[in-house]
């Protein structure tokens, strides 16, 4: 009983996990800006980011999967030269829009976005290893089903 | 979100060893200011505060159902207590 609300965080987590998991595969966006969200470590992972603060390392991120997995159907934005401008309405119309649509699987999204920014909802803010690596998880394993669909 | 809040402040404690002042469980807890809806609070340090002795059977404020925090025996220094399970 004495740890009860961090006791629930494991359910949190796998309701995360299921959330990326039942994404639809439009692309690399979504999983990479979760990503680099990631890459904030386990205290941070969960802070808000802002399309302006992400968008060197995202454009970056998306060319060099372009390269690697020869993707097709990118958006054009990757195609050209570095804008921070475009790349920035890319990330404000695709990934930031599309994390916080409902799942039709596991129903409320667990970002939601303030003032141009995207925020995890505070019952999915849960800053341990555990959770960390569990999200991380889903997310390199949803990319790796994302490229080897692409490259069939 | 007082569930939330309690979260995060058991977080906080964790972050900082099991044992942390006020004044880092507040830093800690800020940080999610908004999302907490701490705004509501006209002072909403008092709030988190409150919280902490109402959920510590080591606080006259306890409310007899969940006894998560512990006082220290500094002043102004709280811990997390273990889970049972």
């Amino acid at each position: 009983m004495a740890m009860s609300g961090i006791a629930e965080t494991d359910t949190t987590v796998k309701l995360f996990c299921d959330f990326i998991d039942s994404s639809e595969r439009q692309g690399p966006y979504k999983m990479n800006v979760i990503k680099i969200m990631l890459k904030r470590g386990h205290e941070e992972w969960f802070q808000p980011i802002s399309a302006d603060s992400i968008a060197n390392e995202y454009y970056d991120m998306v060319r060099d999967q372009c390269e690697t997995h020869s993707l097709d159907g990118i958006s054009k934005v990757f195609h050209k030269p570095f804008s921070k401008a475009e790349v920035e309405n890319h990330l404000s119309s695709l990934p930031f829009a599309k994390l916080t649509t409902e799942s039709p699987r596991t129903g409320k999204s667990p970002f939601k976005n303030a003032n141009g920014k995207l925020i995890v909802r505070e019952e999915y803010c849960i800053p341990t290893k555990e959770a960390h690596v569990a999200i991380q998880l889903a997310v390199e394993n949803k990319l790796e089903d994302y490229f080897k669909m692409k490259q069939k | 979100m007082k569930r939330l809040l309690l979260r995060k402040i058991q977080f906080a404690l964790r972050h900082h060893g099991g044992t942390a002042s006020l004044q880092d469980i507040y830093a800690y807890v800020e940080k999610s200011y908004y999302q907490l809806e701490l705004d509501r609070y006209k002072d909403w340090k008092g709030h988190v505060n409150k919280q902490i002795r109402a959920h510590s059977s080591d606080s006259a404020s306890f409310t007899g159902k969940e006894d998560l925090f512990y006082s220290t025996g500094n002043k102004g220094i709280w811990g997390l207590r273990q889970s049972n399970t």
